[in-house]
This record gives C-alpha cells, structure tokens and sequence, in this order.
C-alpha cells in the first residue's frame, strides 16, 4: 500500500483517535461500579454521590472522554482508583519488566525459528524437515500456563537449578523467556518455512543457481533477504502485543508487567489505568507497523514512499 | 483475579459496628501436621434405576493426626535464631499502605503499624497494644487511655496522646474509608503526653475490637502530613517491629525495628524481630505459588489451595497447618419469584447437602455452618442446625406444598411451568465447582438450575438489580458479629444487602445491638435477631473455609490465627528462620 507521508500520518492519527474512543466506550460501558472500591458500600448515598463527583465520573460520558482525551494529551492520566498512585508511576513500573521480557522472548524465538525455518525449506520432506516442523507444531499446541509450571516444576522443584516465579536477577528471566519463546517458534518457524520454499522456487534463485553461485551465496545472499520480509511484517505485528505483554505468562511467573496490570485494571474498573495502559499499546502497535513499514522499503527497495 | 477476589473480600470486610465481642471466643485451630494416608474399605450405596446396589470399594483417605506444629514459646525469651530474609507469599498485589486512606491493607501492614488494643492469638482476647490500660466511663461515653512510654515511630517522632488525636481527626475525614468503625466516636482529648479520652456520642460495646483492627493502626503524624498523597506507597511509618524499606513490583520489603521493645504483653518475643527482613511476594498463581514454597523460593504461606494439601504434606520439608477460618461462605436467596415465596425458600434450605460440598469444593478443608457467623465467633446462634439440615423429603414436601408437582422429566412444575433457577456465582474454580454441585443437588430434588458465572464487579451489577439470578453464591471474612448489620440493614440495599430486606423490625434490633450497655444485653439483642433472621430464610449457610497454612521447616515462632484476612492487626515479630 503506498501512502502519502502526511495522508498516512493522518491516517494513524485517526485510527489512535479511534481507538481511544473505544477504549474508553468498553470500559465504561462495561457493568461494574468502580465506587465499590472507592467509597464503602453502607455509606450514605450523598458520600458516594461526593466521591463520584469528586472523580469526575457523576459528568456525561462525552463529556468525561473530553476531559481524559485533553489530559492523555498533556500525558495526565490521573490517579489509579485501586493503587491510589499516579496512573504514569503504576505503569512506570512495569513497562520495564515488560519489555525485558517480551523482547528476549520475541529475539529467543526468533533466534530459533529463522534457522529451523531455513534448514526445513532448504531439506524439504526430509526427515529433517519433518522433525523440525513437528517441533514447531509441538510449540504451537502447547498451552503457555502448561508449559510454565512444568518448567517451574522440573527446573525451579526438582533441579533446584532457577527460581520459580517472580522479578530479579537474569536466573529470574530464563523460564519466562523460554515459556515465552516457546510459543512464538512455533509459529515463526513455519511461516519462515513456506516463505523460504516459495522464495526458493522463483526464477531469480533459478538464474543464481544456473550462474553457478556457490549454494550458500545463493540462499544467504538471495533467497533469505526476501524471504525475511514476511516475518517482519509479523514482527511488526508482534511488538504491539509485546509490549502489552503475556497475561498467562506474568501471571504464572509472578511477573510484574502490564498484560497482567490490564486485567487486574478491568477487574477493578480501575478506568485511568485500563484507558492508559490500553493507549499506551495502541499507540505501540501504531507505531511498529510505522517502523515495520520502514524496515519493510529498507529491506524491499521495490517499496517505497512516494 | 485475586486482586479482584480481594477486592470482593473488602467489600464484604466492611460492616457496621453495632455489636461488640469482648468475650474470648476460641479459635479452634486444627492442626493437621502430621498425616497419614490410609486405604480404608466403605460401604457405598448407590441407586442407579432400580435396587439399591452396596458396593464396597477400597479410597484412601488424610487421616489427621493432632499434634502440635512447630511450638511457639509459652514465655518470653531471646530468639532461637536471629537474621534472614523470610519470604512470605500473599495472593493480594500488595499496595498503598495507610490506615486513614486504603480500601485494602496488605498482610505487611501488621508489621509496619501497631494498635491502642491488641488481640491475644491464643484465647482472643483483648490486650494492651499502644494502650498500657483504659478504662470507660459509666455511662459509657468516655473511655480513657493510658499510652504506653517511650515508643517511638520509625521516624523519629515520639508515639503519644497527640498522635492518636491525630488518628482519630483524620478518621472523622470521608477518606479514611472505615469510618464505620467508630460510629459514635466524637474526638479525641488529650489530657497529658500519655493520657487521651476518647469521646463518644453514644455507648460502643465494639470499641475494643475497632481499635485492634488493622485500620486503626496509627502513623506517624510528621511523616503522613510531610508525604501527602504519596504517604503509603513511598513509605509507610508506625511504631511496630518491622521499617518499611521498599514497595515495586509487587513486592513489600520490611527490615528489623532496632529499637522496638514494646511487643503486646502475650507474644513471646519482646525485643526487635528475629529475622533481618521479611519479604512479602505476590503471586497470583496458586499452582506457581505452591512450587515457589516446595522449590524453597518462598518460607511460608496462607493461601495454599485446599487441592495442593496433600501434596505438600508428603513434603517433609513442609508443615502444613489449617486454621478454622472467620467468615462464611453462602448462598444468597435473591427475593426474586419463585423465591419470593417464603416456603420455596424452606425448600431450598434443606436441598444442600453440606458435607458433600465441602468435600467436592474445599477438599474437606471447612468447617460446616448452620447459622450466619462460624460456630467459634461470639454471638453465634445455635437455633439454626433445623432450619438448615439436610432433608430431601422435607424439601419434597415443601415444595409440595408450595404448589410443584413432579413433572414426568423429575422436574418439578407449576401451572405447566418448569422450576427453574438460576445460580450466580463468580467465575473463580472453588466457585465454579460449588455452583455444579448445587445444580447437581438441587436437580435431585427436581429443581433445574441454570449457572451464571460472572466476574466479581459485574456480578455485584448484576444482583444488585431486581430480578435477576436466584441464588448468590456470596462469601464474607470477618471476625465480628457486626457482620449482620452488613448484610441486613436497610440502608445497604441493595450492595450488601442483596435479600434486599427492608425490615423495620431488624433494623431496630440491629441498632438496639450497636448501642447496647453491656455484652451480655448486645447478645440477647443479636440472639433475638438471629431467630428472627433465620425463620426468614434469606441465606443457605454452607461452609466456612478453613485458613491454610503452610511453613518450611526452618519457619519457626509464629501465631498462625484467624486474625490474618484484614481485619485484626496481627503481630509478626516473633518468627525466625533456623537456617
């Protein structure tokens, strides 16, 4: 898709707009009084009324969009109702956590899978290939929270070799990262497969080949560089959901992040902090599919900005 | 989901005072260290179509073998063993810590702050805390209390008749969220340094017990007017054994008071704390905490699953230890039709059976409940075992008698309409699987159910509302009769008071209790009311869960007590590590 820079930097800022519409709308509308956490339930009517009031939450809902949308925009996100901090503080917290994770997570599986891919495609329906895509698959069907206590239990139990759950030291992020990456080889490996193969079967590795170029110039040289650009585009996708971290895996590791931070906050009807954190990732997916499309010309000189 | 479970928990927590407990209720603690696992043969009887078919078959079983835990010493003395960091495992994220201002006071807390009046582990009874001695005046509206010397906060102000004036100001402020506490309380006089006078505006047979729970732990004045909002969650300053050190991500660090010596009389370490530092880790995962303890990652716990016991029993580095819980676990009547019907209600109140429940859903690991507080509280009633007994044919003849007849499905119908109900109950597994044992109980005597499972803050929505849902799965953790005053009053309608009771009588007698002169006047009040209450038939009492707990072997010097869920402050200073 080729876009006009300022068309498109419109286009992200309606589709931002948009999405904090939503977001408020959802959490909103959603039933649930956020009152029962502020103001005891056997208190008079007008003391809860005043706590409503005192929040803001007793005006119209457009008009309480407004007053969200122009302090989001001064970077004000308010109070947390159930942690009583400033909303950028709670997520302050975490944001750090998350990103450690999800990013030795996301270059662990990539790590894995762009080699298992190449090796599978170059071998087709070989026993290497098989085993390979098995693996793979395994990957993909095995449930994260399975998969976390089994690890916990065999390497945090049993072995005594890493700690269980919880946030520290480098020891703290192998089971994490691992259970994380798990997940994500599974499905990069096979994507990373079939681009191989198609890339592998076009009429330009033909040429190379028949020019006689050694087989490894022929697949590094050639074949990888375009059979990467599908799984940028996927990481392009993947850093949005990156940052809003792994629910499962924060909650089995005990691990401070945001996935978990945004359930608890719907749980709660904590609403400055589920708004915050759901912009914050918004935001986060925009900006990615800004800098995959980037990379996505860097890497394809056949597209590019007009 | 914990948090929001805590969250629920809070909710409930908060009751009206209007019934003292000043007697020495016993905890009942059962021990269950040491076990054994044993094949005995039972009688089973099953009736599948036709004869009744006896089976023998051959089930294991945990017998339990009282003895007791690891003994905590009868008399003061020094530490066994002095530094380390104890890890401790809660399932609540821990957060801002300030009496005046917080809707939920993590575990930490107890450590961190102290109390005018302390609650001995052992027997229940009241103690002096912050307070050497009080005495109330005879029409009950004064009540002076004499301030123990020399305590310091951790920030260097002295602890004295101005601090607890300063306490009892800002609790009259609509931030302090537990007013309710202290419902006549007027001000606060002081008299000297060590001498202050607590006004009422009418006679509060509960006052002791308000001012032992965890919300009325008294900061230090300079530190909370100095830090503002952020009192709480950048520090939090008392008087007791432990400093606050740190509070992110989801862990709360407190280290040794050097200077504390003025533990509560009856625990048995009077000097600084025995470890260096305690550590209080949240882990929301129950399965994932269960691993921490056995890996060694985490000391000691009270939020073992009753599904991970038996497995951390047959760890001998583990002492698992169940303490009868204070609270209820019940089922709401929603005054919706059919249960608008008082017979109907009867009915159902006979259909549950307790005992199986408990082993499908608690593993065994609850006390049964036959009236609205747990058999050890004070002001229990024990007119309620017939109301709630289990009798499929009484509840056959009830409904019977309310109109139903068995249609040819074994679903009871009137005026050609099924008798179907509908369960609500949140979306936590216990919950879950309580609801399918009620809808599995209930269609044995022809009621068809629905479930409805909902999270905590949509359900609270949900059966706020008239008409919707049947029967609430609903819980409270408390440790005082004001719990009725809670559910029942008409000024709670319709959250907590889900019945949606509008009784002029009960809110007399509830407000009689609140204001009674004595214990023994408040009880009969509350004795009245219970009677009362249960020929309503408003709730099906089902189980109280019993606390578990669960040590590493190398844990040694601490009261586990019933005391721990939020209400009570509980005294930490006595446990070790022996390694």
């Amino acid at each position: 898709v080729q876009m006009h820079p300022a068309k498109r930097l419109l286009f992200y800022a309606t589709e931002l707009f948009i999405a904090s519409v939503l977001v408020f709308a959802v959490i909103h509308l959603i039933p649930g009084d956020p009152m029962n956490l502020i103001v005891r339930p056997n208190s008079p009517r007008e003391v809860r009324e005043a706590a409503r009031q005192r929040l803001g939450l007793d005006k119209p809902l457009p008009e309480q969009y407004l007053l969200f949308l122009s302090s989001a925009v001064r970077g004000d996100f308010g109070r947390s109702l159930a942690f009583k901090t400033p909303v950028s503080k709670v997520i302050g917290d975490r944001v750090i956590p998350t990103l450690q994770l999800t990013f030795a997570g996301l270059v662990l599986s990539y790590l894995i899978a762009i080699p298992l891919g190449i090796v599978a495609a170059i071998r087709p329906r070989t026993w290497i290939d098989l085993m390979s895509m098995t693996a793979a698959l395994v990957g993909i069907c095995v449930p994260a929270f399975w998969l976390a206590l089994m690890l916990i239990i065999l390497f945090g139990v049993k072995l005594g070799w890493l700690p269980t759950t919880g946030y520290g030291g480098p020891r703290h992020f192998v089971l994490p990262v691992v259970t994380l990456a798990v997940g994500g080889v599974g499905m990069n490996a096979r994507m990373m497969r079939s681009s191989m193969l198609e890339v592998l079967s076009q009429d330009y590795v033909v040429v190379a080949r028949s020019k006689g170029l050694p087989e490894r110039m022929v697949l590094m040289r050639h074949a990888l560089k375009n059979a990467l650009l599908p799984m940028i585009a996927l990481l392009g996708m993947r850093i949005g959901w990156l940052i809003g971290g792994d629910v499962i895996i924060e909650f089995v590791f005990a691990w401070p992040g945001l996935g978990r931070l945004l359930v608890d906050s719907i749980m709660t009807r904590d609403y400055p902090v589920f708004q915050a954190t759901m912009l914050i990732i918004v935001t986060s997916v925009i900006l990615s599919n800004i800098v995959a499309d980037l990379l996505y010309s860097r890497v394809d000189p056949r597209i590019s900005h007009g | 989901m914990k948090r929001a479970l805590a969250v629920a928990l809070v909710l409930t927590l908060l009751a009206t005072m209007v019934a003292g407990c000043g007697a020495t209720p016993e905890p009942g603690v059962v021990e269950k260290v040491v076990t054994q696992v044993v094949e005995v043969q039972k009688e089973v009887t099953r009736v599948v179509e036709g004869p009744p078919v006896v089976q023998t078959v051959v089930e294991t079983q945990v017998v339990e073998v009282t003895s007791t835990p690891e003994p905590i010493p009868e008399q003061a003395q020094a530490c066994p063993y002095t530094g380390g960091t104890l890890v401790r495992a809660i399932g609540v994220a821990p957060s801002k810590m300030d009496p005046l201002t917080s809707n939920w006071m993590t575990e930490g807390t107890g450590g961190i702050y102290e109390t005018l009046v302390t609650r001995n582990p052992k027997d229940g009874s009241w103690q002096p805390g912050l307070a050497e001695s009080w005495e109330m005046s005879s029409d009950g509206l004064a009540w002076t209390f004499h301030l123990r010397k020399g305590v310091k906060f951790h920030d260097g102000t002295p602890f004295n008749a101005d601090a607890v004036k300063f306490y009892v100001d800002k609790s009259k402020e609509p931030a302090f969220l537990f007013g309710w506490l202290f419902t006549t309380l007027e001000s606060a006089e002081v008299v000297d340094d060590y001498t202050v006078i607590l006004h009422l505006s009418g006679p509060a047979p509960n006052l002791l017990h308000s001012l032992s729970t965890i919300y009325a732990g008294i900061p230090s004045p300079t530190a909370w007017e100095k830090l503002g909002e952020d009192y709480g969650n950048v520090s939090a300053v008392g008087t007791g054994p432990y400093i606050f050190e740190s509070l992110e991500s989801d862990v709360l660090r407190i280290a040794r008071n050097e200077d504390y010596a003025w533990a509560p009389q009856w625990a048995w370490n009077q000097g600084p704390p025995c470890v260096d530092t305690i550590e209080y880790r949240y882990i929301p995962d129950s399965a994932a905490l269960v691993a921490a303890l056995e890996a060694g990652d985490v000391h000691m716990t009270s939020e073992v699953p009753p599904s991970s016991v038996e497995q951390l029993l047959s760890n001998p580095d583990i002492r698992v230890q169940t303490v009868a819980g204070w609270g209820s676990d019940f089922v709401t009547l929603l005054p919706n039709p059919p249960l608008d019907d008082i017979v109907v209600r009867k009915a159902l109140s006979h259909s549950l059976d307790r005992d199986t429940t408990i082993q499908v859903v608690w593993r065994g690991y609850a006390q049964p409940m036959d009236s609205f507080l747990p058999t050890q509280m004070a002001g229990y009633y024990d007119g309620g075992k017939e109301a709630t007994a289990y009798d499929p044919k009484l509840a056959a003849d009830l409904f019977a008698q309310a109109g139903y007849t068995k249609g040819s499905d074994g679903i009871l119908e009137k005026d050609g309409k099924d008798l179907v109900l509908e369960i609500v109950t949140p979306t936590d597994t216990t919950y879950r699987r309580w609801a399918e044992t009620m809808q599995a109980q209930l269609r044995e005597v022809g009621v068809d159910t629905t479930v409805k499972a909902m999270e905590w803050g949509a359900r609270d929505g949900y059966v706020s509302q008239p008409g919707n849902g049947h029967l609430s799965l609903t819980l409270y953790v408390w440790d005082h009769i004001s719990i009725l005053n809670f559910f029942f009053h008409s000024a709670n309608i319709p959250l907590p008071n889900l019945n949606r009771l509008n009784d002029p009588k009960v809110d007399a007698l509830l407000e009689a209790a609140g204001s009674a002169k004595s214990e023994k006047e408040m009880f009969q009040i509350t004795d009245e009311l219970q009677k009362y209450l249960t020929d309503l038939y408003l709730w099906i009492p089902v189980a109280t869960p019993n606390q578990i707990w669960a040590f590493r072997k190398e844990v040694g010097g601490f009261y586990p007590s019933f005391f721990q869920e939020g209400s009570t402050m509980s005294y930490q200073g006595g446990v070790y590590l022996s390694q």
